[in-house]
């Protein structure tokens, strides 16, 4: 992978930093794949997220750390390296672990006085790690229609969203798509399209419009495109088209998009 | 009259790219593909009629299926004229279909 040399503060660097992913510029954060990490604070600007809603991504009942869907390995970079951005740890680990020692507690003292309902300890465990998500997500937006793959979690303001090609965004109220990422060549890696109209998500938010992390499936059963966002309004934000910067090679997760199929017997499709 | 049937998809922009459901004993493949020329995805979905598979369960909407699988185009269908549920991710009007089956 070639590498280029970055400036700041009279220090240059390679863009390819911490476990070899690509830090980005301007806003000093690292880009996994799935999220952003924030090398600044030791931990992820978004929490974790799977394909399938689960109350906690990754948890596990048998293992705090992952209980934590902004830390990073679980806090032991040491013996773990992160490869796309799922992975879950604890964040104030004291603090967390008291909560949810209480919430299990509370979840064991509920199975224990309800012996008729034959509660195993499993349900009473979900129970904890339902509780322990509902607090560490009670501050993030509700996430979008269900049904799809999103991700709890929010866009900044900051952050650039593109939306592909030269069409303008659908006048609808209905949600369209977007890609989203620190830059704009970082989100026009979220699309296929050779033109893109950039905005970020604050200026959608000021045009009265919405952006919600939405990551889809690249092809069935395939690579996650964790850029993708669900815009709602805010079509007055988007900027003109002008030439996607990601190179063509780089642009949505898996590599191309799906091929048509052939025909059969020589025939046309 | 509404006859929303499940779908499974992959690929997602504005609507799903590839799509493969059940609908009258058949299974149909929906396809936008993204069209490099034009830059754009068009709006209309191509459909194909896929070939019975041993595991109906078999994902379609995948580069090795759709590169390795011959299938006939039966016609096309506008994206505006086809009723998704309000995920725009589960269902859809299957009815939509019975113009390209009984042409």
């Amino acid at each position: 992978m070639m590498q280029s040399a970055v400036c700041a503060k009279e220090v240059c660097f390679s863009r390819s930093r911490y476990t070899g992913k690509e830090r980005d510029a301007e806003s000093g954060n690292d880009y996994f794949g799935a999220r952003y990490y924030a090398s600044s604070m030791g931990r992820w600007l978004s929490p974790d997220w799977s394909a399938k809603e689960e109350p906690v991504p990754y948890g596990k009942l048998d293992d705090p750390q992952t209980l934590n869907l902004y830390s990073y390995v679980g806090n032991n970079p040491l013996a773990t390296v992160d490869a796309d951005g799922h992975v879950a740890g604890v964040d104030d680990a004291a603090a967390v672990l008291l909560l949810g020692a209480a919430v299990v507690c509370t979840a064991g003292v509920i199975y224990l006085e309800q012996p008729a309902q034959q509660r195993s300890m499993r349900e009473a465990g979900a129970s904890a790690i339902s509780a322990i998500s509902g607090f560490f997500h009670k501050n993030a937006p509700a996430p979008a229609a269900t049904g799809n793959p999103h991700a709890p979690g929010d866009v900044p303001n900051g952050q650039v969203v593109v939306k592909g090609g030269t069409k303008p965004p659908p006048s609808g109220s209905g949600p369209y798509s977007g890609s989203q990422g620190a830059t704009v060549e970082k989100a026009g890696r979220g699309v296929p399209h050779n033109q893109v109209q950039p905005t970020t998500a604050g200026q959608i938010r000021t045009a009265g419009g919405d952006v919600r992390p939405a990551p889809e499936p690249a092809y069935e059963g395939g690579p996650i495109n964790g850029q993708h966002v669900n815009v709602t309004g805010g079509q007055d934000a988007f900027g003109p088209p002008q030439p996607n910067p990601a190179p063509a090679s780089q642009r949505v997760p898996g590599g191309n998009t799906l091929p048509k199929p052939p025909v059969p017997n020589g025939g046309s499709n | 009259m509404a006859e929303m049937t499940p779908f499974r998809y992959g690929g997602f922009y504005d609507v799903p790219r590839c799509l493969s459901l059940r609908y009258r004993g058949r299974r149909f493949l929906l396809q936008s593909a993204f069209d490099e020329d034009l830059d754009e995805y068009p709006d209309e979905y191509s459909v194909y009629v896929v070939p019975e598979l041993s595991d109906d369960a078999q994902p379609v909407c995948t580069p090795e299926f759709l590169k390795n699988t011959p299938m006939a185009c039966i016609g096309k269908i506008p994206i505006d004229q086809v009723t998704f549920d309000p995920s725009m991710r589960k269902e859809l009007d299957a009815s939509i279909l019975d113009r390209l089956i009984s042409a």
